[in-house]
């Protein structure tokens, strides 16, 4: 059961990463669909030009109890899956899976350790993958995001990381959910000179949620992450001071997208490419080729040739940080 | 902006919180619970389920048996989150959410009106609520119905009055010999095979050996089959690919948990499933197939 590579019209719509070129700019975000191959290869049927693993260790977890997540007005919603995962070595089939139809693929690592980070990054690289995803960001699961905010942290590991994939794999650094915008730039400042290819701003913020009825947190794990419409301007805003603080390596933007103007608004902020998650809820799996289209009208109307045209092209004289 | 007509984005993702209607012991191992949750109960169909927040402890995917005093649902005891959904009570709290993924769907009414439900173990809810919709549009009913022993014969008197409101045949096997045919509800369906094999439909639900079973006898009469699955579900939405069972990305909470039997020939039906961490296990199971 070979997939169908789906047909991709858009022009316009290519972008780059570094090195990495893509069809378009829309990319499976870690944790969506991502269990298995077969998740991945849907959401690149779906339009997606290149997917995101689930976050893989070393050590298999079975993850939160439920429930793991949970509906918060309109299309937003909290989540704690606490990074269930079968371990790199039972994951690897997936990988090798969904990378025999030639779909990008980038592998999403989490670690213990610096050494722990880089023994996933190789077997990933090893695997094949376009690029890894260092999830260094999780809210959900406490050592993760307050590694992510301690820039000496993220230096150690992203040093580590690079050095062990011999800088032929890019290497992305997930950045956490926080509105404390001086030291996210701290952070991204930190894994640029480390030898971070990208950036991915932001993952869920974290959150709480509690049933009035019960008393308890809706979420088994107690705090989750919030994602969806409610984070986007949260997550636009930190993309823009990433780039207001001159980060010179791609900025891929993810929170709450659910159209093509949600993706132009990231790219006027500085964000060369987008991934999506949340929206495959509103949207289903087609989310993808959908909002490549709805950038393909706007990019008509306002004539404009390449999406890429406008990364950071946000009029914002008078705003300040 | 919705993913398909059924699609509520607060009843399928936020519990209903509210009291235990009842609570009826069904077996020794299984309970039946009654909440009242109009908004669920209203839209259900018979295969679909709801998640079951027992507050403090987990949430697990249950298949709904009835809709007719609230949404009802069938839990046997066999991990911490329904030990703990036994010790509660009438007017305890449970959190509940749907109605998730998609049900059954009954032959037009143009076709042979004769269906064939067999149920197996644990399988008996989404059978018992397919049984009372398949008797209210009309259709001649047979049911298949297996456990390990009499009193595992989950919803044995629920089918038995159904016999006087349309239920045809009612033959049960035990793998005991304990009441019925000795053997499982496999047995059973090709008692009623052997007798009379006019049916238009078969659904079922049980262990998935004995699902894999009967597609194995059912293909032998061309009787199309759906099958009710159960996998490890987290997210109960389609969103976090736990339960995806094939190459084209099928998820049991979304796309299923009822599927057609014959679009599960390259998919892990009766092969493999995934435990909590998502690591694949082989299914086994006795075959009937030599």
């Amino acid at each position: 059961m070979a997939p169908k590579k789906p047909a991709k019209n858009n022009s316009g719509l290519a972008i780059k990463i570094g090195s990495i070129e893509l069809a378009n700019p829309t990319i499976l975000a870690s944790g969506v669909l991502g269990v298995a191959a077969g998740g991945l290869i849907r959401a690149w049927q779906g339009g997606a030009a290149a997917v995101v693993t689930k976050t893989v260790g070393i050590e298999s977890r079975t993850g939160h109890p439920g429930p793991r997540i949970v509906g918060i007005y309109g299309d937003s919603l909290m989540n704690a899956m606490g990074i269930p995962n079968p371990g790199i070595q039972e994951y690897l089939p997936e990988i090798e899976s969904t990378i025999k139809h030639e779909i990008p693929v980038i592998g999403s690592a989490l670690g213990n350790s610096p050494d722990e980070f880089a023994s996933v990054a190789e077997q990933l690289a090893k695997a094949g993958v376009t690029a890894i995803e260092l999830n260094v960001s999780c809210p959900h699961v406490g050592s993760l995001y307050l590694l992510g905010m301690d820039p000496q942290s993220v230096t150690e590991v992203v040093t580590e990381v690079v050095q062990r994939v011999k800088g032929k794999t890019p290497v992305w650094v997930k950045l956490p959910g926080s509105t404390d915008y001086p030291c996210l730039v701290k952070v991204a400042q930190a894994a640029e000179a480390a030898g971070a290819s990208a950036l991915v701003a932001l993952n869920t913020l974290p959150a709480l949620a509690i049933d009035i009825e019960s008393r308890r947190p809706l979420l088994g794990a107690g705090i989750g992450g919030l994602s969806g419409p409610a984070v986007k301007p949260i997550a636009i805003r930190a993309v823009w001071e990433l780039h207001q603080a001159g980060i010179a390596i791609p900025i891929i933007g993810v929170g709450g997208i659910l159209t093509g103007s949600d993706v132009i608004e990231y790219f006027l902020a500085g964000a060369s490419a987008v991934q999506i998650g949340t929206g495959v809820l509103t949207r289903g799996s087609t989310i993808f080729s959908n909002v490549c289209n709805e950038i393909s009208d706007y990019l008509k109307e306002h004539g404009i040739n390449q999406i890429s045209e406008l990364v950071g092209r946000i009029n914002d004289a008078g705003v300040s940080s | 902006m919705t993913m398909n007509d059924n699609f509520n984005p607060s009843a399928i993702i936020r519990p209903i919180v509210t009291p235990i209607l009842g609570v009826t012991t069904e077996t020794p191992r299984t309970k039946a619970f009654t909440i009242s949750a109009p908004s669920i109960g209203k839209h259900a169909v018979p295969g679909q389920f709801v998640m079951v927040w027992v507050p403090g402890i987990d949430e697990i995917p249950m298949s709904i048996s009835s809709v007719n005093q609230g949404v009802e649902f069938a839990a046997a005891r066999v991990g911490d989150a329904t030990t703990q959904l036994h010790k509660l009570k009438k007017g305890d709290l449970l959190g509940v959410r749907g109605p998730l993924g998609k049900g059954f769907v009954f032959p037009k009414a143009t076709e042979e009106k004769i269906m064939l439900l067999v149920a197996g173990g644990c399988g008996s809810p989404p059978i018992a609520f397919a049984a009372t919709m398949a008797i209210r549009m009309g259709f001649v009913v047979d049911v298949a119905l297996g456990a390990t022993s009499k009193a595992e014969l989950l919803f044995f008197n629920r089918f038995k009055d159904l016999e006087t409101q349309g239920v045809r045949r009612f033959v049960v096997a035990t793998d005991d010999g304990s009441d019925g045919l000795l053997g499982t509800s496999v047995d059973a369906a090709t008692f009623l095979l052997d007798t009379d094999p006019a049916y238009s439909a078969c659904l079922a639900c049980g262990p998935e050996g004995m699902l894999v079973n009967l597609n194995t006898l059912l293909q032998k009469y061309s009787i199309p089959l759906q099958v009710s699955l159960e996998r490890y579900m987290k997210c109960g939405v389609g969103l976090c690919g736990h339960c995806i069972i094939d190459l084209e990305g099928s998820r049991v909470c979304h796309e299923g948990p009822v599927f057609d039997a014959k679009n599960l020939e390259e998919s892990d039906f009766g092969k493999v499933t995934r435990d909590a961490t998502g690591k694949k296990e082989p299914l086994q199971f006795e075959s009937n197939t030599s």
